[in-house]
């Protein structure tokens, strides 16, 4: 049964990453079919910390498209220069000029070019790698070209990769901070939304602008408070903010001084400090996780969220 | 009426609806008279698809573009919905059966 996790958190740096690549390990021992996406493109670090064997395939994205000007044709009358909103556009010695890193390819400048001078060219945006970590299961991530970020397609090819080639696994999603175009291509569709949080006034605003979106898109979310003890007072706000939403609290996780200390190493943190403080925490965490996949059916009912109603307002022009 | 449904191939009325809406492959274009006939159906592709950023956008102009009234697809992002809300393009949510299928429901909302 296809069953998709997403770790995401809104804000940076509170611990999905930690999180996503112990519950990995804890999920991939007790499942047979598990399969992890690293949806931070921009800044992976899953194949480290998962320490990737083998790469054993890849595929090219080269959906983005690039516009170039034929310097032969061009006749230096600038109005590409003028057409164009992201500013790529130069007159340089009487020739223009495009920056291929601020170019988004609209094509606005290929049509008002009088001497059909530019053309579009397609990029690659990344390519997707499915590498296998030293735990036995399949990791997907993405490397970009320099001056690519990562991008709503990448992310959704990466998750279109992992439900074709490895049919009916279950996945768990390492999602980027933020609540941008690449958060949202990870989110559509999942079954699960685990939200991470710590106690501070930043993230606890973050956390309730991606349950908005968890919401939009009718996905039960479950959290976990990571570093709780850090401030019990903000903790306290997030429980309340959770149980006024119905969202369950999966996990209290205490601050361990030894998870930054693990991250010197391309292991898990669980796998190194297998009775540190935070321990305790994460396979309560994981446990969870698998009894709620292993009822999935009637969990889903009984959680079942009501999407934010599409009420189309028409404005006749 | 036109009737826009997003999916991943190109079969027409027999293709199934897509999870996604802004990066779905193809929208079958289906237009039906006044008792719900099907008078025409056409595949266009999703422009969505091959953008790296505001796919939900550009798949909604495209639409637009075509003139059509409603919309099908298994999620819309808010993107996307903010910009169907205003172009009066009535979003529908259904997913995982054929066109054929769907086209029911979508005539009913």
């Amino acid at each position: 049964m296809v069953f998709e996790v997403v770790v995401a958190s809104g804000k940076g740096g509170v611990g999905k990453s930690t999180i996503a690549s112990s519950l990995a390990v804890i999920m991939g021992k007790e499942l047979s079919n598990l399969v992890v996406i690293d949806a931070d493109v921009d800044a992976p670090n899953l194949h480290l910390m998962l320490n990737v064997r083998e790469w054993v395939d890849e595929l090219v994205i080269r959906s983005a498209r690039v516009a170039k000007v034929n310097a032969d044709k061009c006749v230096g009358c600038g109005l590409c220069e003028n057409a164009c909103t992201n500013r790529a556009i130069k007159l340089v010695s009487g020739k223009c000029v495009i920056n291929k890193y601020l170019c988004e390819g609209c094509g606005a400048c290929v049509l008002v070019c009088p001497k059909k001078a530019i053309e579009l060219y397609e990029v690659i945006s990344g390519i997707v790698k499915v590498g296998l970590t030293e735990f036995g299961f399949p990791l997907i991530t993405a490397s970009l070209p320099p001056g690519r970020a990562n991008t709503g397609k990448i992310v959704t090819e990466e998750r279109n990769l992992a439900r074709e080639r490895f049919k009916g696994f279950t996945i768990v999603t390492d999602a980027a901070a933020g609540i941008g175009c690449q958060v949202i291509a990870s989110l559509v569709g999942a079954d699960l939304a685990l939200l991470v949080a710590e106690p501070t006034p930043t993230s606890f605003n973050d956390l309730k602008r991606i349950h908005r979106l968890t919401k939009h898109f009718g996905i039960p979310s479950v959290l976990a408070i990571n570093k709780y003890d850090l401030d019990q007072y903000m903790t306290d706000k997030i429980l309340k903010f959770a149980e006024e939403e119905g969202i369950g609290v999966l996990a209290l996780i205490p601050y361990d001084s030894n998870i930054p200390l693990s991250m010197a190493r391309p292991t898990p943190f669980i796998i190194q400090y297998p009775e540190s403080k935070a321990t305790g925490g994460l396979i309560k965490l994981c446990t969870e996780i698998l009894k709620i996949l292993r009822n999935w059916d009637s969990w889903r009912r009984e959680h079942r969220v009501k999407p934010i109603p599409y009420i189309p307002k028409v404005i006749k022009p | 009426m036109k009737i826009a449904f997003a999916t991943e191939g190109s079969e027409g009325l027999d293709a199934v609806i897509s999870q996604r809406f802004g990066r779905a492959r193809f929208f079958t274009i289906v237009e039906v008279n006044e008792v719900g006939n099907v008078i025409n159906v056409k595949v266009i592709e999703n422009p969505g698809f091959y953008a790296e950023r505001g796919a939900g956008v550009r798949a909604v102009q495209r639409l637009i573009e075509e003139g059509v009234n409603v919309v099908v697809a298994g999620d819309f992002g808010p993107n996307a919905l903010a910009v169907l809300r205003s172009s009066g393009i009535r979003p529908v949510r259904v997913s995982g059966v054929a066109v054929r299928e769907a086209l029911t429901k979508a005539l009913q909302a």
